[in-house]
């Protein structure tokens, strides 16, 4: 685990994941899921997100048109479901290219020994 | 559901545009009340909302972007602009009410005309500032583009070679003899003012100035001259314009000036004898000196206002003296 002390290091490992977080929040909403649900499959798969960071994401994928949205309300509590649009489907396509090209290249950059 | 939550909510969406107020609010207690699992008491609602962070933290996250008053992309700008309108709003103020406290009806003494300037240019100063943010401020809210120009190969040859603030040498030197020239001429005005005369055939010549009236206020010309003078020297000595350098600078000239017309504006001083010389006497004589006031205040203004440009405008030197490792 990283220091979580040191201001400069959260603030870098904060920027760091900013991206990355839109492309894992796409990645699951192949299949529609709520914001609760979603924070738990995430949970479930070792990518944290604070509750505060998703919720927000959520709503602004939906206004850039990559999600769209339906009201549940046939449970007791009514609750917005989130899926991928087909747009959000060309750009979350895109996207996994660019990671999987750039992970390769930083991979190379930093060499093995060094952050093992 | 927990009255905590409502708050919590209510909280979170007053900072949302109202359209969205409504939608955001319903999904935001669902997802807090998912959190919960099942666990309504005081205890785990409490854990739960600290968890979420500040209502007005959370909302900026759901408008996606920060507000400015003045934008990161327009703050430049914005800095230069309110430099160039407090410069020329400043100088302005300055000058016009120079000239209409000089023409105005009655005459005033100097230390209140040198607080009614103060006060207009610092009203004129922060009308300026108001204006020019609120501008800013407008242009901010409905993201007007201020990006100055494309970047491409015309914008970077067109780039100035970066001009310094040196202080020319010349200038110092001039400045220098000037002021000591002019200082041997107040000693001269000091102990023969009668020289300076109206001189004809067979007749005694008539002074110009009333020599005891005048003695007084050339003292404390020369302290203003030596003054400028000493100033003159450290600019020499600096050879480029720093903020301080330019202010005490300024200061200097602006004494020297207010001094110049305090003293050519005491009408004791003057001969009546010499007046009676000139056509409309001492009226006409009032007109010409004001005038002459007004042409020196711009002249000063005007030479002030490029020295400003100088410091402010200018990159500085790299004041190490050190070449940047390449």
């Amino acid at each position: 685990m990283v220091m979580k002390e040191d201001p400069i290091l959260t603030n870098l490992i904060t920027e760091l994941k900013r991206g990355t977080l839109t492309l894992c929040v796409l990645s699951q909403l192949a299949q529609p899921q709520y914001g609760y649900s979603l924070l738990q499959v995430l949970c479930d798969k070792q990518i944290a997100i604070e509750a505060n960071t998703l919720y927000p994401l959520l709503r602004r994928l939906e206004v850039q048109g990559l999600l769209e949205s339906s009201w549940d309300t046939s449970e007791t509590r009514p609750r917005k479901f989130y899926r991928l649009s087909s747009k959000g489907q060309t750009i979350l396509g895109e996207l996994a290219a660019v990671w999987k090209e750039q992970t390769t290249q930083i991979h190379t950059l930093l060499g093995e020994d060094v952050y093992a | 559901m927990h009255d905590l939550i409502k708050r919590y909510v209510e909280e979170t969406v007053r900072h949302l545009p109202v359209k969205e107020r409504e939608e955001v609010a319903l999904e935001l207690e669902t997802n807090i009340e998912d959190m919960l699992g099942g666990d309504s008491s005081t205890e785990k609602v409490e854990e739960t909302l600290l968890a979420l962070g500040s209502p007005a933290i959370l909302a900026r996250q759901y408008r996606g972007k920060e507000r400015y008053l003045i934008g990161p992309e327009t703050f430049d700008l914005y800095v230069m602009v309110l430099k160039i309108v407090s410069l020329v709003v400043g100088l302005v103020t300055m000058v016009i009410t120079f000239i209409s406290l000089f023409f105005a009806a009655e005459s005033i003494g100097l230390p209140q005309m040198i607080a009614e300037v103060l006060a207009s240019v610092f009203s004129g100063l922060s009308s300026a500032f108001l204006y020019v943010t609120i501008t800013f401020a407008i242009m901010s809210y409905y993201q007007v583009n201020t990006e100055l120009e494309e970047w491409n190969l015309k914008a970077l040859h067109a780039l100035e070679e970066a001009p310094t603030r040196r202080i020319k040498k010349s200038d110092s030197i001039g400045e220098m003899v000037g002021l000591s020239i002019f200082f041997v001429l107040l000693v001269v005005l000091y102990s023969r003012s009668d020289l300076i005369a109206l001189y004809r055939k067979g007749a005694e010549p008539i002074p110009l100035f009333i020599s005891q009236a005048m003695k007084p206020y050339i003292i404390g010309w020369m302290i203003t001259t030596i003054l400028t003078f000493s100033v003159a020297v450290v600019k020499y000595a600096k050879q480029f314009w720093n903020t301080t350098l330019f202010a005490i600078s300024a200061l200097a000239d602006l004494v020297g000036l207010c001094y110049f017309i305090f003293l050519s504006t005491r009408w004791s001083i003057y001969n009546p004898d010499f007046l009676a010389f000139i056509p409309g006497s001492m009226a006409r004589w009032q007109i010409i000196i004001k005038a002459a006031c007004t042409v020196l205040l711009i002249l000063t203004l005007i030479s002030l206002a490029d020295d400003a440009y100088t410091v402010f405008r200018r990159t500085r030197p790299n004041e190490s003296g050190k070449e940047p490792a390449r």
